[in-house]
């Protein structure tokens, strides 16, 4: 083996360099991971007249139910005054969400409110922000910190939301009269995003203890979209002919809307489909244009509430210097064909 | 390994502006170009009016914190295109590169959690790497299959063996561990060891690159695979050993994955890397034909799509224009590429 004159003082030069360098300053992290949070409730309150900047992290945002959380949250800046809020979307990335934290806190944010594409990076979430001293809030998913308590928390959680799915679904069956032999549930979610096995936990929990008992599950694996939830609907629907009667579960009103639609184009009757959504805004659109459809019900959980509540905890907090609540509760309700003009929703 | 003796670097093998002209004719600002590259000039040129016009608008752009931020940010996408840049270069393509992260983050999350060493979980996850990359280049090599197809077909097969290995769910918490807390957190000489491990990889393939004959029949396969066979080079063999890095550090960047999330991530976090990593090493100036490119390019392109997604983050830009801006960039630079190469200037591509 021939080294060259150049690769040999590279080499060395690089060497010495980071030896050098190495010695000089050389941080385990541990320092950074263990830092003592900032009691952020000790500092002074911000005066009303000092503008405050929120960043708002959030997972999905291209699904209708983030667009209108962050319209709420913009709505509700403008409502409170001198509140500038930074939407930023990280999809289902979560290394993309940690850069967003560490990117809100080099850009000097007074508050961050996360939506966490996954649950287990919230320690990560934490250390960040707690060594930073700067609050916030989860929101739409709960998670815990390294410690084990939980972050302070705005919304409803992907079990209950779930389970309310689940005892709505149980209800219309046990309505129906329907039984197990020649019923078929449709679970449609993504089978890999921690909150979707959540919900589907809640739904198929709360579903048996209504109905009594549990018809067999087909469970369609999608990314949560309509057109993935269409065309594996058909394959599953394929793959159990002579089942008479269906229910659709699913992790977001994209995937059921999507399984209940390829079971009407199989030629299932509406009647003979028991669709209860999450979201409401893709079932809603069946129920205002008057069809006959098997998206029966849907559960509203309204995105702008969430997103104002998030922004207003974290405001209250930095100009009061009260304690975030560990809990605030969003806003969420079974609608129907018959009930979602009601209940406030509006539907594009 | 031979290392070569006083080699030019491939930088000057590959770009024909490189060879033209006598050297003694060349004006300074001719022999700048020719040193530093044309392609790499025109992307330090896009970075500093990038970062002047984000920093024009955002006073804290510029800020330290806010250049580490910028940093550990694409250091994982910088890893895997350092990896991608060799592979290209040898005119291959791995698409998997995404799935394989994600395997090897879990792997190591999950090996961590039942032994206990930190260490022996990153090993195991190496181990997974390097055969997952084999696999890719044994199907393409002795399956004779295309380089697309074969990585496009073990972009979903490791997929899916990640999935069903996790359940789809993230695995276990690395959080409270010395070792991974120290990629994910620590800093050598002030600079994070996200970034430092970006930057070795990149200045190891580098010299690899440059100063041995590897790297130089690497540039020769890359660039004429009938005369590089017919000058007895085993072509074979480089296609082997390619994939078989690019799986190793795939599996790298899954543990740095690991380390940054706190836990092993089966599909958040990797998915959608390799279109991303394309990007970067297309960016770079890295020909798909193969045989012209250089990690300098790559190490810069990376730089500016990290200045470019956190500019447009810190200015409020909605992502969906975010993903306009990167895909926009791609094709600039592909069809620049094109335009240099001298091709006919309409038609279907070669």
């Amino acid at each position: 083996m021939t080294i060259t004159n150049r690769f040999q003082r590279i080499g060395a030069i690089g060497a010495a360099a980071v030896l050098v360098f190495s010695l000089a300053a050389c941080s385990s992290g541990q320092e950074e991971a263990s830092a003592s949070s900032t009691d952020s409730s000790a500092a002074a309150p911000a005066g009303a007249d000092e503008v405050l900047k929120i960043t708002y992290i959030q997972k999905q945002g291209d699904q209708q139910y983030f667009v209108d959380e962050a319209e709420g949250a913009k709505a509700q800046a403008e409502e409170l005054g001198n509140v500038e809020v930074t939407m930023v979307d990280v999809g289902t990335d979560s290394n993309a969400a940690i850069t967003a934290v560490n990117t809100a806190v080099a850009q000097g944010a007074d508050g961050v409110a996360i939506v966490v594409p996954d649950a287990k990076i919230g320690p990560q979430v934490g250390q960040i922000l707690d060594k930073a001293g700067i609050p916030y809030v989860a929101s739409d998913d709960p998670f815990e910190l390294a410690d084990g308590t939980a972050a302070p928390w705005v919304s409803i959680d992907s079990l209950t939301m779930g389970q309310q799915v689940g005892e709505k679904a149980g209800e219309l069956y046990v309505a129906a009269g329907w039984s197990a032999d020649d019923t078929r549930i449709i679970s449609v979610l993504q089978e890999d995003l921690g909150v979707c096995q959540d919900r589907e936990t809640g739904q198929l929990e709360k579903f048996t203890e209504i109905a009594g008992e549990t018809p067999d599950v087909v469970r369609v694996g999608t990314d949560n979209s309509t057109p993935t939830a269409l065309s594996k609907t058909g394959a599953a629907i394929t793959a159990n002919q002579g089942v008479k009667h269906w229910v659709v579960i699913g992790c977001n009103d994209e995937g059921v809307t999507g399984s209940v639609k390829a079971l009407e184009n199989s030629g299932v009757s509406a009647d003979d489909v028991i669709g209860v959504g999450l979201g409401a805004y893709l079932a809603c659109k069946d129920w205002k244009a008057g069809v006959d459809s098997g998206n029966k019900a849907a559960l509203y959980i309204d995105g702008r509430v969430d997103g104002a509540a998030s922004v207003k905890v974290l405001v209250d907090h930095l100009r009061t210097g009260d304690p975030i609540p560990a809990e605030t509760l969003g806003k969420a309700v079974m609608v129907d064909a018959d009930t979602w003009e009601d209940s406030g929703m509006l539907c594009g | 390994m031979t290392i070569s003796t006083g080699s030019p670097s491939p930088t000057q093998i590959a770009p024909p502006e490189d060879k033209s002209g006598a050297k003694s004719e060349l004006s300074f600002a001719s022999k700048f170009v020719a040193r530093v590259g044309a392609q790499n000039l025109s992307l330090i040129v896009a970075l500093i009016v990038l970062a002047a016009a984000i920093g024009s608008q955002n006073a804290n752009f510029f800020s330290l914190p806010n250049m580490q931020v910028i940093g550990e940010g694409v250091a994982i996408l910088g890893v895997l295109a350092v990896g991608q840049t060799v592979i290209m270069l040898l005119g291959g393509l791995d698409i998997s590169v995404g799935s394989q992260a994600g395997l090897a983050s879990v792997v190591s999350a999950m090996v961590f959690t039942s032994s206990g060493s930190a260490i022996f979980g990153m090993a195991v996850a190496i181990v997974v790497g390097a055969v997952a990359g084999l696999v890719n280049a044994l199907i393409i090599v002795y399956g004779r299959v295309n380089a697309v197809i074969a990585t496009l077909a073990t972009f979903a097969a490791y997929r899916g063996v990640v999935n069903l290995v996790s359940n789809g769910s993230a695995q276990g918490y690395t959080g409270g561990d010395d070792v991974f807390t120290f990629l994910s957190l620590g800093k050598v000489a002030g600079i994070p060891v996200l970034i430092l491990v970006f930057l070795v990889i990149a200045a190891l393939v580098y010299t690899m690159l440059t100063f041995t004959d590897i790297g130089r029949n690497i540039y020769a396969i890359g660039g004429n695979k009938v005369a590089a066979r017919l000058s007895g080079l085993r072509i074979n063999k480089y296609v082997i050993g390619a994939y078989m890095l690019m799986g190793v550090i795939a599996a790298i960047a899954g543990i740095l994955l690991t380390a940054r999330t706190g836990s092993g991530q089966p599909t958040s976090g990797s998915q959608g890397l390799e279109l991303q990593v394309i990007t970067a090493v297309a960016l770079g100036g890295c020909a798909l034909q193969g045989g012209k490119g250089s990690i300098i390019g790559t190490v810069l392109a990376v730089i500016l799509l990290g200045v470019l997604t956190n500019g447009l983050q810190i200015l409020g830009v909605n992502s969906f224009w975010q993903d306009i801006a990167q895909g926009t960039m791609l094709v600039i630079a592909v069809v620049i590429q094109q335009r240099r190469r001298g091709t006919r200037a309409v038609g279907l591509p070669d």
